[in-house]
Formats: C-alpha cells, structure tokens, sequence
C-alpha cells in the first residue's frame, strides 16, 4: 500500500484514525496496539508472505535488546549485527554476489528465488539503531515487545522512511500530547508531501523514464542534461514528498519524527547537501559506522578509509547493483576532495558559482543512480559531456506538455514555503491551498493507476 | 479555531468520500472508457498471500470512487485549460485529435512482416485453389492521414514508427497478393473522408473505399452491382469520436456521424454469432458513437439479401470494416463477417471449408498491417 493511493487516503488512513482516537486518551497503550495492529496490516497488504521476516526482525531485536544488560553484551550486540546483516544481505544482496561471482569466475550458479521485502533496508536499520543505544546505554531496553514492534513497525515510516531513531521515539511510545494543533500540522505536512508525490514527482517521472528509455547514441547533449535535471527533480520530490507525508502521520498520532530534507538542491557543496539529503540516512551511517571506525579523530590516511567505506556502504545500501556502489564512492571522492583541497575555496566563491558547481556534481552522481548498468551511466555521461545544440523534439514536447510543473519544481526547491509561511496573507491562502492540492491529487490519483514511490523496494 | 476547522474539513473528506461511495449502488459500465467496471474481488486467501488480491480491492476503489467521473473530466478539462497539447493519449491540435504514441521502443519489426506476409501468401494460395479471390484492402489510420497535423516537435516522437509500412504493401504486390491500397483515394480529401475525433474514417470514407472495392472486383473477379444511389446524411445527436471519448467528450467539435440511406431497401436477414437479430446495419441504441455501425465489433455476422444470382464475399478485419459492412453487403447475396479478436472456434481454413465465398476482403488499417495477433493470426483460433 503506498500513501498515494485511494485504498490509502480513504480506507485505510480513516479507518486507523478511527480506531485510534475513539479510545481514551488515558488508555494510550490501547491505541499503541491499535497503532500497531493497523501497521502490520499495512505491511501485510504489501507482504503478505514476507511478514513473517518483519516478525523475526522484531523478535530478535527485542531478544537482542534484553540481552544488551547482561555480561556478555559484546558478543551479543555482534551476533544482533550479524544476524540483522544478514537478513538484509541475503534478502537483499545474495543474488547480486552470485551474479557477479558468475561474471568474475566464469561459474553459472543459478540465482535463488528471492523477493526482497519491502522496507527492508529501512526497518532493519531501525531494530539495529534500537540495539546499538541500548548497547551505548543511550536507550534503555524495551521490556514491552509491542511497544518495540511499534517502534520497528509503525506504518508512517515503515516502507520507506524516515530512519527513526528509538531514542526519539521511546519516551513518546510510552506517553505523548494529541493536540489539535499538531493533528492541523500533520494534515499540512501530509497534503504538501501528497502533492509533491503524485503532482510533481510523478510529472518528472514521465519526463526522465522518456528520456532514459532511449538507448544513449539517440540522445542529444541537451536531452541527455533535460532526463539528468528531471530525474534530480523526480527522485528530490518523491523521497522528499514521502518523508513529509511519514511526519505529517507521525504528527496526526502525536509523534515528532524529525525532518529527512532540508532544500538540499540550494547547497554550495557536496558536504552541505549531504546535510541536507536523507539526514536520517546520513546521520545514521555517521553514529553506527564512521563514528565506531574512528570517525575524523584518526590520521588522514584512515580518515579518507572510513570515508570510503561510509559512502561505499551508503552507495550500496540503496541497491544491490554497481550503480549504486559508484554512486555512494564518487560522494566519498568529492566529500574528501572537499574537505581536503576545496573547503577554502569554496568558501571564498561566489555563492552562484559554488551553487552552480554543487548541482553539478549532484547532477552527475543522479545520472549514476539512475542508470541500471555503470556502462550506460558513463555512455549517457559521455553525452551529457559532449556539447551540441542540437535540440531533439523530445526536448520541445517536454517543455511544451510540462512547462508549468518544471517551473512550480524549480522553484518550490528553494525555501519558498518557509518564507510564505510566515506570511499572514499565506496563511489565510492555505486552508483553500490545502483543499485544492488534495482535490488536484485525487484527480490526479483517479487518472493514473499506479505510481509506486522510488525508495519502495529498499 | 482554525486548527478544529481544518481536522474537521479532512477528516470529513476522508470518511464521507468512500462513505458514499461504499451506500451508492456501484456502476458496471464507463461509457467513457467503454468498457466494464471492476466487481468487488470475491476473498480468495490463496490470492491474499500471493499478492494478488488487494491490487483487484485497488482497481474497485479506483473504478467506483465517488464523482469518478466528474473529478476525471474536470482533471482533462484543467489539462485543456492549460493547453497541454498531449492530455493522456491525445494530441489535441486546433481542430483535430491525434494519436499520442510516445517514445518509440517497439520499431516495426522485419520478422513480423515476414511472418505475416507467410500467412497471407498461404491464404492467398489455398483460395486460388479452391477460385476463391482474395483481396488485402490497406486503409489510411486517421492518425496517418492527419500526420501533419502533429505539432513539429511531435511529429516522430508522437506517431508510431511506419518505417516498413510502404515495403510491406510492394512485399504484398510481390508475393502476386492482390492490394487495394486506399491511401491515395482517401487522403484526396482527407477533411471529407474522415473523422476529426475518431481513429475511423467516417462514412463517406467509407463508401469511397465500397466504391474502390466493388471497382476492383468488377475489374477483375466478378460482376457484381455498385450502389451509386446512396444518401449519406449527418445523424442528429453530438458524435464521440474514440478520441474525443478519452477526453471525455470535452474537446468542442462539430465533428458529426453520419448515416447512408438507400433509394431502394434491400431487405436482409442477419445473424450475430448465431443467433437471429434485428435486420439493421445501423444501431439506433448507439446513435452517438462508431458503435452505430453493425452495433460494433461482432465475432460473427451474416446478412443474407436472398439473391442467389449474386457472389458472395466474407469480409475479414477489425472495426473499421463495420461502416463499409452497411453499404457493402448490398452488392452480394450473402456477406459474412469475421473479426478475430473475438471469434474463436475455427481458423480461417477450418471456416471456409463450411463456407465458400466468392471473395474475401480482407481489410487492414496501415497501423495494424504488421500486427501477428487479433486479425493478424487466422490460424490460431481452433476449438480446443
């Protein structure tokens, strides 16, 4: 079930409220469960199979987390690691190691007949955060199974994100404030983030799949830049969009899950716009892993070794493919030539040209996320660095169907609404602004059939 | 205050949209998207764990929302207003609508041809053998014909590829298949020949191409009489051409269908599927949409004239055969029908061992000329 969707707009997401808010405040714990029973639902629907591998992951976590006070909490906390990594690695990973082993080694293992379940790489990391504050003593063990299966389960975050961690949560699971107020916000947050999904991202999307779909000696040094710019477009919109409506959710249930994007395409560098893109990701290979392998207290040599490795992993974390690896180690290439050679100068830059140089860069690395092999990606770079002006009429049909959208998408990724916000007309502006976005949604929503988000299947 | 009044408006929203949807007694059939609507999936577990149940739940809920219908028309209607010149699979120009294709990857395929034109050439030998003509009629798509139509930059990326489209009616000539290639005839006048907001040719378009037929057939098959005295004349109700109908009727056209009356009737029996039905090439039921001519597609239609001394002609195709049919069948003492997208039972020989004709028209719009499947496979739809 994707938020975007009728069933979820107007079945499931009343129905949960329903439930929720007819039980007394006072009786919070009821409402967790009806929280959580409606969460496993949500993810039934999806899988109705592989729910199963979410009961495991939350079994053993909650085991995990138990065991966290005991003496032997070192070993513990490595076999909890290990078991979660691998799930995630085989549901995830195996067949891809076995395709390239049978590349490498000219062997012809047959690939095994494995689905990888939805959200996966999200809850995963979710019970392995849980485990290691517990650990850290920054958290302590969860005693009640179903508040940790909450945790771990809860619908707004489950499929793909906000990477939630349990210390920002735990004290909310047990007692938290249901306001109006906050209800209001997440309503606000929830239709923004519905109408960046299925109004814009969903446009960028027809553009980009156009654009990529045809093989790369069609494509013109302007289209090839035209799919790049929609693609950055797309995927910002959709992951972003998704992120809002999750808090938005979060809020309606009187939980604060914090912010995932921070307009990250208004970025002066690689290092500034990875503090502002997918910052639960981010912080969360920063604690668990650059952090535990020494961070930037170490000597450069392992310093630039633990940035590879972070961004390597990050890379590969969004999908078994060398796209994705590429992708996370030419970050890492930039973020180290940022820190080591370029801080300075960007520093002293104007602001247009280190933005211009920033987009650049990101711009690039979306053409190697979105390619599915590393021979296209460089094939459809080697168009984009190959200047004409020759102007492919894809081009002009793009520019005269979506000219509307392309402008609201540029613009709203700058912070316009914050400014707006403030703004007392605005605010008076909203509440018909709200009604008319949710009205342009269903529309849109009744004119397409299918519009899965792209962080679905991580 | 305000915070109350907003949580009441999309609370609201969300419970009495599907409230109503779920009293409101749920419709079978879109008009617009002629075809039914999704029935609530009966609960079947086994298709709960392989994923396959809920998407159907989706499907429901998406045909039978609340004010479906409105919402899409006023969601075309924003599109139009914001001359977007693609709304869904429609180029809208000024006046014309157009097929909307998009990026290219099927390019029309060589081996298709061949396989098609191994076919034919089979069908073409077996009716010599046994004196039966066989003529391949190609007929202009009206995307074709308007191709110009397109706004510049949609020319190629908006149509279909064509590349092998020419090859294939010389290929026809070469394999000694007869070809009766309309497009020079019809694209004479190509704004009295067709329709502006339907794929079809309208029925001057087709009487033209009747005309070209019998023509052909006088020339070099069999005598046969032409009806020169027919009276074609605009029906009276707005006409939703399959274009206009993706839009839900909103593009404002003076588009029309039109009717043939004959000077002098000939009366026919007629069978569909079998099965006697009403004596009409013309379905008063459908007096606004193409479906007005021989009440659409029909796996099987025969229309007997009573009039021995004339041939008899089998007629093989897709829709576009429909408006030729309610001319055509003056000019022979038994016309069949056939469209292989829904007759089963029998392939073309198993059919035309119970059934001699004297011709078979086997008509063809260009964008169908290389399709293996539907009317581009006689062979494969026998009696399992």
């Amino acid at each position: 079930m994707v938020f975007s969707s009728l069933i979820f707009l107007f079945f499931f997401l009343p129905a949960v409220l329903l439930c929720y808010y007819v039980v007394p405040q006072r009786f919070l714990a009821v409402r967790n469960g009806v929280l959580l029973a409606f969460s496993l639902f949500f993810y039934f629907y999806g899988e109705p199979r592989l729910i199963a591998l979410l009961f495991l992951s939350i079994a053993l976590n909650y085991f995990f987390g138990l065991l966290m006070r005991s003496p032997y909490r070192k070993i513990w906390l490595a076999l909890c690691v290990f078991c979660n990594v691998a799930m995630l690695g085989v549901y995830k990973y195996l067949n891809f190691f076995i395709s390239t082993a049978n590349s490498v080694f000219g062997t012809s293992t047959p690939l095994l007949d494995i689905v990888m379940p939805i959200g996966i790489s999200f809850y995963t990391f979710q019970a392995l955060s849980y485990v290691v504050d517990v650990y850290r003593r920054q958290a302590w063990p969860q005693k009640n199974p179903f508040s940790l299966a909450l945790y771990i389960s809860m619908f707004p975050q489950l499929i793909a994100g906000p990477i939630v961690r349990y210390r920002d949560v735990d004290d909310r699971i047990a007692q938290r404030a249901h306001t109006v107020a906050g209800f209001s916000e997440g309503i606000d947050r929830f239709v923004y983030g519905l109408a960046k999904k299925v109004l814009l991202s969903n446009v960028f999307a027809q553009i980009a799949d156009g654009i990529w779909l045809r093989p790369t000696d069609e494509l013109t040094f302007l289209l090839s830049w035209f799919g790049a710019a929609a693609y950055t477009l797309q995927i910002y919109y959709d992951f972003s969009g998704y992120s809002d409506m999750a808090i938005g959710l979060g809020k309606m249930f009187g939980f604060q899950f914090l912010e995932n994007f921070n307009y990250p395409y208004i970025s002066r560098s690689v290092t500034e716009f990875w503090r502002r893109w997918h910052m639960s990701l981010s912080s969360w290979f920063r604690d668990y892993v650059y952090i535990p392998l020494g961070g930037n207290r170490c000597s450069s040599k392992r310093h630039i070794f633990n940035l590879l490795v972070v961004w390597g992993l990050t890379g590969f974390w969004h999908g078994a493919n060398f796209t994705f690896l590429a992708w996370g180690l030419y970050f890492g290439v930039l973020l180290i030539c940022e820190k080591y050679a370029l801080a300075k100068l960007i520093d002293r830059l104007p602001r247009v040209l280190t933005h211009l140089y920033a987009l650049l860069f990101i711009v690039i690395g979306w053409v190697l996320f979105r390619s599915d092999t590393l021979s296209y990606a460089l094939d459809y770079l080697r168009v984009m660095l190959t200047p004409s002006l020759t102007v492919d009429p894809q081009l002009i049909e793009y520019l005269a169907r979506f000219w509307p959208y392309l402008l609201c998408g540029v613009v709203l990724s700058a912070p316009i609404y914050p400014r707006l916000a403030k703004r007392k007309a605005f605010v008076l502006l909203s509440y018909p602004l709200l009604a008319a976005l949710l009205v342009l949604c269903v529309m849109s929503l009744l004119n397409n059939s299918y519009n899965p988000f792209i962080y679905f299947r991580f | 205050m305000k915070h109350i009044i907003k949580v009441l408006f999309f609370c609201g929203a969300l419970f009495l949209l599907p409230a109503v949807m779920l009293v409101q007694k749920p419709a079978d059939y879109s008009y617009y998207e002629n075809r039914a609507l999704a029935e609530f999936p009966s609960f079947n577990m086994q298709q709960v764990l392989d994923g396959t149940y809920f998407p159907q739940v989706e499907t429901y809920i998406t045909d039978h929302f609340t004010e479906r219908t409105r919402l899409i028309r006023l969601n075309i209607r924003k599109e139009l207003a914001l001359h977007n010149p693609v709304v869904g699979e429609t180029v809208v120009t000024e006046d014309v609508l157009l097929p909307y294709y998009g990026v290219q990857l099927d390019r029309q395929d060589a081996e298709a041809m061949g396989q098609e034109l191994d076919m034919l050439d089979k069908l073409n030998r077996y009716c010599g053998q046994r004196g039966i003509a066989f003529l391949y009629v190609g007929i202009p798509e009206q995307g074709s014909v308007f191709r110009d139509r397109y706004p510049s930059y949609l020319k190629d990326s908006g149509f279909r590829d064509m590349s092998l489209t020419d090859a294939f009616g010389d290929s026809l000539a070469a394999r000694g298949i007869d070809f009766l290639d309309m497009a020079p005839y019809l694209t004479a006048d190509r704004e009295q020949y067709y329709s502006t907001t339907d794929h079809h040719f309208n029925l001057y378009g087709a009487y033209e191409t009747y005309l070209r037929i019998m023509e052909y057939i006088n020339a070099h098959y069999c005598a046969a009489p032409v009806t020169d005295d027919l009276t074609i004349t605009p029906v009276d109700t707005d006409f939703l051409g399959s274009r206009n109908r993706q839009l839900y009727g909103l593009f404002e056209t003076d588009d029309a269908l039109y009717t043939g009356t004959l000077a002098e009737s000939i009366p026919f029996t007629r069978e569909d599927n079998g099965a006697p039905v009403d004596a009409t090439v013309y379905s008063e039921a459908d007096r606004d949409v193409y479906a007005y001519y021989m009440g659409g597609d029909v796996a099987e239609t025969i229309i007997r004239t009573n009039r021995p001394a004339l041939p008899d002609v089998l007629v093989v195709g897709d829709s576009f055969t429909n408006a030729l049919e309610t001319i055509l069948y003056t000019s022979f003492d038994e016309m069949r029908s056939l469209d292989f997208r829904y007759y089963t039972g029998k392939t073309i020989y198993e059919y035309l061992e119970g059934y001699q004709p004297d011709v078979i028209l086997y008509v063809r719009d260009d964008l169908s000329y290389l399709v293996t499947d539907g009317n581009g496979d006689l062979e494969s739809h026998s009696a399992q």
